[in-house]
This record gives structure tokens, C-alpha cells and sequence, in this order.
């Protein structure tokens, strides 16, 4: 049987190596590393991979997920694989598409083994060889059930530090929607006011986690 | 701005009711406004022993003001009292003055003639003038603390707002040279020192070194590097913003000659002359006809003003002193007409006095408009600065995300990978790639790249061309530029930039496009851009997607629709 042909894109040189060894121990052959969207779509035309193992924030420009449909655009066949810190993808950015049918979305930190990475990879090229699993499910987090896009705007704005009118301004609305609007947010995030708890800093605490910058509870050090 | 909604938001009968410190500083000018208004000064002596006798008189009266500040008035800037109270007060402090100076007046022999009539018609002006004047005062001290208030209020906004912009903007790029001036001074030295250790050329000996060697990646990873992100320093630095000089500007520049209110006041504080020769045609006469000459003389004078368009404080004094010369020449002349004994101080005395009413009427309302104009401009201005601020704050996350990044994403991560790769191949025992991997570490301890930390400005091609290189290998891209050679403010460019690429980014996520053209056109009014793609045209529902970002830089000026054969056209057109 012949190896699993994979390429890695992530733009954290520690992270894509640290990944890049892990798998290779697994078997799987590391065809191409990159960390930007040019070269991974050239490398992906030359080296014909059969999946793609693609960071969902990629900074400024295309994220992974415009990655993986242009992939799928060129290459129908090849597998797809979402390697990210964030639980939605919504997360990034509001108006982020969908992944492509069959693609496997995994949060970094839920992956205990590398194992489950590699059965990962399986599954994904399987789904994109197997045209009955062309439907595309959209990744929802539990934690953001019942939050829209708006507010989940909105939640990111308020974990930058923005006051309500800056948010306002910058989203075109009125203060008062926004108010609004941070009120359905917290409603949805079931979280609750408290005299020693600062809603504002709540929300904040809650997207740093959901995106993988600090554990949640406590702000963590800068790594 | 807090005082808007404060309950003795009241301009006569709240915490302003009696201006105590003000109403009592205003004494000298009622005191010597005693001999300038005085129908029948006839030499200096008289003058000064009016004064005197005004001054004595307006003690009492000054008495009773503090004590009603002790009473009746005290809490007024907790509950308001009633404005009316406010114009009993008035009143009751002009009786006593007027009764004081007229028995006072009697006393030193400066009233001779026409005894009774005298004293009641001074002590009725008296109480007349106090029950205007405590009103007065209380409205323009009101006026004056109100939008100082404000002023106050709102020029500690701008200076908020000016320090978070220097945080966010001006210090952006402090940090950016900072950083660039200590990656150049501590990396350098550590990555040169460091480096040639890993040198292949050297005497290196990989298969025993290797540990020593990984541990001072390790070393440089996390501690040099990481340390030196986080001593990236903050510096505040304070504009300076709503000075002394920007406060007075607006007061000249609403300086008017109210020729009502300086006729009606003129006349109404030398009436008594009219009055108290009242058995004399003559003091009705004199009266009659300054008051139209002083209201149809200042009605010129403000027509002039008005047509003058430079110097206009200087504009206004001179034709402050021409009106008054020629009135004094008219009143000259009315005097000799009607054969009035009037003496060269008394001509000088009445002049001084009406300059003194001129003065007085054009600097309140100087101020009251002035004051107010002020604050609309500095309302407008901090209006500015907020969506500025906004701006900068997204430029200085972008900012902060990207040095991170660059630290821990690139150099930290860099060297560590490098590390575990060294040890990964020492451990194996592989000495090819163990000498590899040194290879590679020396390499990596290379100077970093610093190209993005010197990022200014960038033009409307520089722009393009990044644009490009983020999307140019998903979506075939096509621009235009129509652009001339002006500057444009800082971040304009930056904007347009973000408004191309969430069109961009559209067309491919929303439009499922493969290729776009992009015209970006320099109009009489400011920027144009037009997108047109080859995608599936605006679907509904999806139509709103970045419209945010449009409207915050275009308001209602854009548009989607569906091309003619395939496709969507995006246009937004930009103030500059």
C-alpha cells in the first residue's frame, strides 16, 4: 500500500514541524510545507497531494478555508483537513465560507494523539473520493449555539477593547443596537453578571478561549 | 455634559441664582458707572465724590447680598430656587443703593434743587437697574460656567482621545522603529555571537556538541526573544488641543454691536436727567434724541463691521471710537442747541460711558455666541477624531498581532523547531542529518527579516500589488488605476485598500469567481472603485456581506448589482 501523499500549510514554523515530524513517524510523507496561500497552491498544481492539511488563520489575505475551496476548485479528489485553534470557524471572521464537502475540521487542542490526526486524514480523503458525501456541514461550536454572526462581531470587537460607540461606528450601527446586541450575546453565552465579574471582560475571556489564545478562565502569560 | 440632566439645570434660579463672587466684583464698575451715568457731573471733584458716595452706599447692599447667600440662596445648587426671587433680590439691593446714594447725596450737598423728585427717581432707576442687573449677572455667570463646563468635559475627551491615538497610531509606529532599533542591537549581537558556533566550516564536532547546541537555540527562543517582545515599550504623547486663544478667537468672532440693547441701556441709565428736569422740556429732548443717535450711529457701525472680512477685533475697536467721536460731536452740538451747561469732563464722562455700555453689550454677546460656537466645533472636532480613533485602534491591533506573530510565530518558532531538530537527529544517532540540521540552525540565526516593521504609507500600486500577492493565486486579478500623483491623509490609502479586498475576497467566497477586474479612479469628489467579477451576481441574502465595511467609508455611496451577462458590480465611491 502505498503512502499517504499529504501537504502542510500553517504559517507557525514551530507548529508546522512539530506536525510535519509527527506524522511522518505515522507514515505519512510530507510532500510540501508552506505557511502562505501562493506558494501552497503552486506546490499543490506541481506535487499533486493527496490532502492538505491547511491552518485555518493564515493571516492577512486568505484564510484556510479560501484555500481549501480553491484547492477543491483545481483538485476535486484531494482531502482536505482544517488544523485550527479556533472551535468555529466563524470565529476569524464572520463572513468566512464554508469548509468544502467532506473536509475534516480539528481543533488543535481537542487532539490528544497524533493518531487521531491520521484517521483524520483518511477520512477526509475518503469523503472526497466518495461523491456521496458531497454535502457540506457547517462547524458549529456548542458554546456559540444561537449566537449570529452579528453578535459574534460584535463579541470580537469587545474582546479588542472597542467602547460601544467605537463598535457602532465601525459597524455603521446605532450605540443603542449594539447595546442591544451585547445583551443577546451575553443572553446566548449564558453568562451572568456579577459583582465580582465584569460582563465586557466575560465575553473577552470566552473568545480568547474560543480561539485559542489563553485556556479560558484565568488570562494566561504571553507564550 | 453632565450638567445637562443635573435638576438645577436652571440658567437664573439654580447654583448661578446670585453669583455672589461675581455680582461682587462688579462693584467698581457700579460705583464709578455712579459718576459716568450722573446727568450733572460738572468737573473731576464731583465725580469722585459720586463715586464715593455710590461706593459707601453699595456696601450695605453688598451686605444684604451675602447674607441672602447664607439663607434664602443657600442650597440653590441643590434645588434651584425661584427665578423670580432672583428679581426680587435684584430690586431690593437697587432700593437700598438708590435710597443710600440719594440721602448720602443730599448729605454732601450734591443735590440742591428739586429735593424730592430727585431722591425718588434715584432710588426708583436704582431699584429698576438692580431688579435687571442680579439677573443679568446670575445669566451671564450661568452662561459661562455652563460651557466652561462643557468645554471642560469635552476637551478632556479630545485629550483621551488624542492619547489612545498616539497609543494607537503614533506609537504603533514607535514601536515598530523600537523594535526594530532592539532586534538590530540585542538579536544582532546574540545571533552573530550565537551563530558562529554553528558555523559547518568551524571546528564543530556535531555528534558531541549537539545537546549543547540545541540548548542554546532553546535559550535564544525563549528567553531573548520572547523577553524582548514583551519590554516593547508605550509612550503617551499629549497634543495640544482647545487652548486659551482658540476659546477667545471665537468671541471676536461674534462680536456685534447690538444697537438696540447699547441705545435702551445708554438711555435708560441717563434718564434721570429727563426725569428729574422734568419741569424742563429740555432733558426729555436730549434724551430722546441721543437714544435715536446712538441707536442709528452703532446700526452703521455694524453694517460696516459686517462688510470688513480681516482684522476684525482691530476693524471693531476703531469703529468703536469713531462712533463715540462723532457722538460726542452730535451731543455737543444737541447741549449747545438747547443751551445745556455741560463742562468738557462731562462730555468726557458721558463718552467714557457709553463706551463703557458698548463694551459691555458686545462682549456679552461675544460671549454668549462665541462660547457656543466653540463648543459645536469642538464637538465636530472630537466627532472626527472618534472615527479616527477607531481607525488607529484597528491599525494598532494590526499592528500589535503582526510584531507578535513575528516574534513568537517566526523567530521563536523558528529556533525552537530548529532545536528539536537537532536533537531529534542527535538522539537517532543520524550524523548526516544531525550536520544538516546545524546547517539549517545557522541558517535560521541569520538576521531576521525586518522589511514589514519599515511599512509606511503605501501608495494606491504598492497596495494593488499586496493585495495581489494575498489573492492573485486564488482569483485571477485584473487592476486599474486611475490614480494622480496627490497625497492622500494617512490611512486613506489603507482603507481603499480594505474595501478592494473585502470586494475581492467576496466575489470568491460569495460569487464563487475565478476572475475580477478592479478600476480604482480618481473623480472630482474623491475615490471610485469598481469591482466587476465573473461570478454568480449578488444572491439574495448574501447582498449585505461587507456592507459594513462600505458603509463606514462610503456611507450610502455603493452599490451592488448583477452585470449584464454574468457577474456582480460593485461600485463605491469615497470622500477623500
Amino acid at each position: 500500500m502505498s503512502r499517504i501523499r499529504v501537504m502542510l500549510v500553517e504559517d507557525d514554523d514551530f507548529t508546522r514541524s512539530m506536525v510535519a515530524g509527527a506524522l511522518q513517524i505515522q507514515g505519512i510523507d510530507i510532500v510540501g510545507e508552506t505557511g502562505s496561500v501562493g506558494p501552497a497552491m503552486k506546490m499543490a498544481e506541481e506535487l499533486k497531494p493527496d490532502a492538505a492539511i491547511l491552518d485555518l488563520d493564515l493571516g492577512a489575505g486568505p484564510n484556510g478555508i479560501d484555500l481549501a475551496v480553491a484547492l477543491r476548485r483545481r483538485q476535486p479528489r484531494i482531502g482536505i483537513v482544517i488544523l485550527t485553534t479556533f472551535e468555529e470557524p466563524r470565529l476569524l471572521n464572520s463572513k468566512v465560507s464554508n469548509p468544502p464537502a467532506g473536509a475534516v475540521y480539528f481543533v488543535k487542542k481537542e487532539i490528544g494523539e497524533i493518531e487521531l490526526l491520521y484517521r483524520g486524514i483518511q477520512k477526509a480523503i475518503s469523503n472526497a473520493s466518495n461523491s456521496s458525501s458531497s454535502e457540506v456541514t457547517p462547524i458549529k461550536s456548542k458554546s456559540l449555539e444561537g449566537v449570529t454572526d452579528s453578535q459574534l462581531d460584535t463579541m470580537r470587537l469587545v474582546s479588542q477593547g472597542l467602547s460601544n460607540s467605537q463598535i457602532a461606528k465601525l459597524r455603521g450601527i446605532s450605540e443603542k443596537s449594539v447595546e442591544q446586541t451585547l445583551s443577546r450575546l451575553v443572553a446566548n453565552l449564558g453568562l451572568h453578571s456579577a459583582p465580582d465579574k465584569n460582563l465586557r471582560v466575560q465575553v473577552s475571556l470566552l473568545y480568547s478561549k474560543l480561539t485559542g489564545a489563553t485556556s479560558g478562565g484565568e488570562p494566561s502569560d504571553t507564550k | 455634559m453632565n450638567l445637562l440632566i443635573q435638576n438645577n439645570f436652571s440658567p437664573i434660579g439654580g447654583r448661578w441664582a446670585i453669583s455672589l463672587y461675581p455680582t461682587l466684583f462688579s462693584i467698581p464698575l457700579v460705583v464709578l458707572g455712579a459718576g459716568f451715568s450722573e446727568p450733572v457731573v460738572v468737573g473731576s471733584v464731583e465725580f469722585w465724590k459720586w463715586a464715593q458716595i455710590s461706593l459707601i452706599a453699595a456696601l450695605p447692599a453688598a451686605l444684604v447680598l451675602y447674607g441672602a447667600n447664607l439663607t434664602y440662596f443657600k442650597n440653590r445648587k441643590v434645588t434651584p430656587v425661584s427665578t423670580n426671587s432672583v428679581f426680587v433680590l435684584g430690586a431690593i439691593l437697587g432700593f437700598i443703593k438708590g435710597s443710600l446714594t440719594g440721602l448720602l447725596s443730599l448729605q454732601a450737598g450734591l443735590i440742591t434743587e428739586n429735593i424730592t423728585e430727585n431722591i425718588s427717581t434715584r432710588i426708583f432707576a436704582a431699584t429698576v437697574i438692580g431688579f435687571f442687573l442680579l439677573p443679568i449677572v446670575s445669566f451671564v455667570t450661568f452662561q459661562i460656567d455652563f460651557y466652561r463646563n462643557i468645554r471642560k468635559n469635552l476637551i478632556n475627551d479630545l485629550l483621551i482621545i488624542e492619547s489612545h491615538k498616539y497609543e494607537s497610531g503614533e506609537v504603533a509606529a514607535l514601536l515598530r522603529s523600537k523594535m526594530k532599533k532592539n532586534l538590530d542591537q540585542e538579536l544582532a549581537s546574540i545571533f552573530s555571537s550565537s551563530r558562529e558556533l554553528f558555523d559547518p566550516n568551524s571546528q564543530i564536532k556535531p555528534e558531541s556538541q549537539w545537546e549543547e547546541l540545541s540548548k542554546i537555540l532553546r535559550n535564544i527562543s525563549t528567553k531573548n526573544v520572547r523577553n524582548l517582545s514583551h519590554n516593547l515599550f508605550r509612550e503617551r504623547i499629549y497634543g495640544d488641543i482647545g487652548g486659551v486663544s482658540h476659546y477667545f478667537s471665537f468671541i471676536v468672532r461674534n462680536l456685534k454691536f447690538e444697537s438696540l440693547w447699547i441705545a435702551l441701556l445708554f438711555a435708560f441709565t441717563t434718564f434721570r436727567y429727563a426725569l428729574i428736569e422734568s419741569s424742563n422740556i429740555n432733558g426729555f429732548i436730549t434724551t430722546l434724541v441721543k437714544f435715536v443717535f446712538v441707536y442709528c450711529i452703532f446700526i452703521v457701525a455694524q453694517w460696516i463691521y459686517e462688510k470688513v472680512k480681516s482684522n476684525k477685533l482691530l476693524s471693531f475697536i476703531g469703529l468703536i471710537f469713531t462712533s463715540l467721536f462723532l457722538f460726542s460731536l452730535v451731543s455737543r452740538s444737541i447741549n449747545y442747541f438747547i443751551d445745556l451747561r455741560y463742562s468738557n469732563i462731562s462730555y468726557f464722562i458721558e463718552v467714557s460711558w457709553l463706551f463703557i455700555v458698548v463694551v459691555i453689550t458686545s462682549f456679552i454677546n461675544g460671549l454668549s455666541k462665541g462660547q457656543a460656537q466653540e463648543i459645536q466645533s469642538l464637538f465636530s472636532v472630537k466627532d472626527r477624531k472618534d472615527i479616527e480613533l477607531v481607525g488607529l485602534q484597528k491599525e494598532e491591533e494590526r499592528i500589535r498581532r503582526e510584531i507578535a506573530k513575528y516574534l513568537h510565530g517566526i523567530v521563536q518558532s523558528r529556533l525552537m523547531a530548529s532545536a528539536i531538530k537537532i536533537e531529534a537527529s542527535g538522539n537517532s544517532g543520524n550524523l548526516d542529518e544531525l550536520k544538516k540540521e546545524i546547517a539549517n540552525a545557522y541558517t535560521n540565526l541569520t538576521m531576521p527579516d525586518l522589511s514589514f516593521l519599515d511599512m509606511q504609507d503605501r501608495d494606491f500600486k504598492s497596495e494593488c500589488e499586496i493585495i495581489e500577492s494575498h489573492w492573485g493565486a486564488l482569483v485571477e486579478l485584473d487592476f486599474h488605476l486611475k490614480i494622480t500623483n496627490r497625497e492622500f491623509r494617512s490611512g486613506f490609502v489603507k482603507r481603499i485598500g480594505e474595501a478592494v479586498t473585502e470586494a475581492i475576497s467576496n466575489s470568491f467566497r460569495h460569487g464563487q469567481a475565478t476572475s475580477v477586474q478592479v478600476l480604482v479612479e480618481e473623480v472630482e469628489s474623491g475615490i471610485l472603485i469598481k469591482v466587476i467579477d465573473n461570478g454568480q451576481g449578488p444572491q439574495s441574502g448574501l447582498a449585505g456581506m461587507g456592507s459594513d465595511l462600505f458603509t463606514s467609508i462610503a456611507g450610502d455611496n455603493w452599490s451592488l448589482r448583477a452585470a449584464e451577462d454574468k457577474g456582480a458590480i460593485l461600485e463605491v465611491a469615497v470622500t477623500i
